[in-house]
């Protein structure tokens, strides 16, 4: 008979033989805390829809995050291209009447050649994407505030289109929409990077590029349609978020390429490339919004937020590199 | 100290003592005569801004250029940002520098940074401003700048946000006593029949740290205190989709919730879209500061209670106005309070047309 040594060390290796076991035990040990602190609080129908919607917002974006992150590139402009194609969408139905599914069509066709010029000044001209991105990061918004001002745009018409993009059915005590193209996004994400060639070719650039271009990947066409799929992934979470809002402004947005990035790497995606998944990314997100939510639950000032999110990011990448070594 | 004991401090003749009486007292006809032209300019349509006609003691003797220059350069280093509310302030600004032989530089930054600031105020060192206008939003920040600015005999002036210490050495300041502006709110918010005894309110910060937002949010919760309602300070950050999620947890977790405030232009602006969203026209007080379009339109449609105004554009009118005159007459900066009052549905027609033409902000 086993020792019950041995059945632990079978439990921990079974645990951490997931790539999001670090981000998914942190997301788990908040969750059982929250619970037992405010129970009544935390499994309230409003809080879990502001989880989600939080979840939502970064959660759509880092989707394409983590697969542009694995292939060892970044984009620290989807804040920009948020604010950029959702004002566009915005300005479009409220400005100029287009019907609210056309000018869906013709944003999001906008938000691909700002991923493609991304890629190409990256690839082709070797500007590390970091300084490109930064650079389209301040352009983007400053288009916006060219453009439409400071003041924000608004559309108080009744939309089916929007409702279906962002709204609540059934009122206040409906559910909002926009978590659904969470998972439309989710498993989008996750059959490229795991059920296709082309997710063995996003590892094999971001793993080894020297070697995945001798194997006859086109690294460069890999990258460049990654941050194609970055900047829609961007602007359709604008989009959806001014369907639940029915309002955006230059600031929206803001802040969100450091979630995005953070909740990527807290799911254990690797800054280096070459490792990384979208479920791993998601629980990330869901780590951050329930932090988020429960401070304001627990009654802690939300002063203290910015300081726990990079407390629990030490200990998520620690937990990461600690299943990696093992 | 004042006017007289300086004087008699400094054992100066009495012509030279008239002299100086009657700059100050020049300085303070032209403050209220600017003031009235600049309320009427600003499309003031209340109650017109207040101007303090108090005495300062004027600290450094005026020294007249030898061959002052044919336009003045003048640079305003604040922490504004992109916003109705900033654009506003840098209308007046504008508009003021072009009726005065004025060279204006004003720049905004992307969003509200200590840094930035200080780099702005060391580019108004590097291209010779004659004169400088700041924000005291981060006093630790700003104080040594000015400092040396004025060791170097620049005319520093503070628009916006004054520095509750007193320590950061600028002559003078336009803007609203921010601490007494919250306190209005909060007893505004007490009269629309809806918040009593043992209620709860929530104040939302945009920019956590900078001392006018907590002195108003401050003001709003001592006057809670006072009257038995309990309150709290949320960092809710500028994003509306956060502003929303946030708020909303909040609101859940604290349901004898009954005022709402946004200690900015920025909450202040999503408190409608709250309201809106969570359709609580008529449960809560929502209130704010600041009078952008979007807020006006939420309050003439019932999302929102009320307003506090500061009228912004006379703080960038003011500010240019006061700075020439220095410069050119010698004339002491003086203390303008902009502030006038609350905006609520009775009156909020008014100021409408004047958001729309970028006047209020």
């Amino acid at each position: 008979m086993a020792s019950p040594l041995f059945y632990l060390e079978l439990a921990r290796q079974r645990i951490f033989f997931f790539k999001e076991s670090g981000a998914l035990l942190a997301a788990l040990a908040v969750f059982i805390f929250l619970s037992i602190q405010i129970p009544d609080k935390l499994f309230h129908f409003r809080s879990i829809e502001s989880m989600l919607i939080l979840l939502t917002q970064k959660g759509i974006i880092a989707v394409a995050m983590t697969l542009l992150i694995i292939s060892r590139e970044i984009d620290i402009s989807v804040g920009a291209v948020y604010a950029f194609i959702s004002t566009l969408y915005a300005s479009l139905i409220a400005h100029y009447g287009v019907n609210e599914w056309v000018a869906l069509i013709l944003a999001l066709l906008v938000s691909l050649p700002i991923g493609f010029f991304h890629g190409i000044v990256t690839t082709k001209l070797r500007v590390p994407s970091l300084v490109v991105t930064l650079a389209t990061f301040m352009m983007w918004r400053g288009i916006v505030l060219g453009i439409w001002g400071a003041s924000p745009v608004s559309y108080g018409e009744e939309s089916t289109a929007l409702t279906i993009l962002g709204g609540t059915f059934l009122g206040r005590a409906g559910f909002n929409f926009s978590f659904i193209w969470l998972i439309i996004l989710i498993i989008i994400g996750w059959v490229i990077l795991e059920k296709t060639s082309f997710g063995n070719k996003i590892y094999a650039t971001g793993g080894n590029t020297i070697a995945a271009k001798e194997m006859g990947v086109d690294t460069d066409k890999t990258k460049i349609l990654l941050f194609m799929f970055t900047s829609f992934a961007a602007g359709l979470s604008g989009i959806i978020q001014f369907g639940h809002l029915r309002l955006v402004a230059a600031i929206a947005g803001e802040g969100l390429e450091l979630e995005t990035i953070g909740a990527t790497v807290i799911g254990g995606t690797s800054l280096f490339g070459g490792v990384g998944t979208v479920i791993g990314s998601i629980i990330g997100g869901f780590l951050m919004a329930e932090i988020q939510i429960g401070i304001i639950l627990m009654g802690i000032s939300s002063y203290w937020y910015r300081a726990i999110v990079g407390a629990v990011l030490i200990v998520a990448i620690s937990m990461n590199l600690l299943v990696k070594r093992r | 100290m004042t006017e007289i004991d300086t004087l008699l401090k400094k054992r100066i003749s009495r012509r030279a003592a008239l002299s100086t009486g009657a700059k100050i007292g020049i300085a303070a006809g032209v403050a209220a005569v600017v003031a009235g032209v600049g309320g009427y300019a600003a499309g003031t349509v209340a109650t017109p801004a207040k101007v303090e006609t108090v005495v300062q003691t004027v600290k450094e003797t005026v020294t007249a250029t030898a061959k002052p220059p044919a336009r003045f350069k003048l640079f305003f280093a604040t922490h504004a940002t992109p916003h109705p509310f900033w654009d506003a302030v840098r209308k007046g600004a504008v508009e003021a520098a072009e009726l005065l032989p004025v060279e204006l530089q004003f720049p905004f930054m992307e969003e509200f940074s200590g840094e930035r600031q200080a780099e702005f105020m060391r580019q108004a060192l590097a291209v010779g401003a004659h004169g400088v206008a700041i924000t005291a939003a981060l006093p630790d920040v700003v104080r040594p700048l000015t400092q040396e600015m004025r060791n170097k005999g620049i005319p520093v002036i503070a628009i916006n946000t004054d520095d509750p210490s007193g320590k950061t050495p600028y002559m003078s300041y336009i803007g609203a006593n921010l601490y007494e502006q919250g306190r209005e709110v909060g007893k505004a918010a007490l009269t629309y029949g809806i918040l009593k005894k043992g209620d709860n309110v929530v104040v939302m910060i945009s920019e956590p740290g900078h001392v006018g937002l907590e002195a108003r949010a401050k003001g709003i919760l001592d006057v809670m205190k006072e009257n038995g309602i309990t309150g709290d300070k949320l960092d809710v950050g500028k994003e509306f989709t956060r502003v929303q999620s946030l708020i909303k947890s909040y609101l859940q977790a604290h349901p004898g919730t009954k005022g709402i405030f946004g200690a900015d232009a920025y909450t202040s602006g999503s408190v409608g879209e709250l309201v809106r969203l969570e359709n609580l026209k008529g449960q809560v007080v929502a209130g704010g500061f600041d009078v952008h379009e979007q807020i006006l339109n939420n309050i003439r449609d019932g999302w929102m209670t009320f307003t506090h105004d500061q009228q912004p554009y006379a703080q960038g009118f003011y500010g240019v106005v006061e700075l020439y005159t220095y410069l050119h007459a010698g004339i002491y900066p003086m203390n303008i309070n902009t502030a006038t009052g609350i905006i609520d549905k009775s009156n909020v027609a008014s100021h409408i047309d004047f958001a729309k033409k970028g006047y209020r902000g």
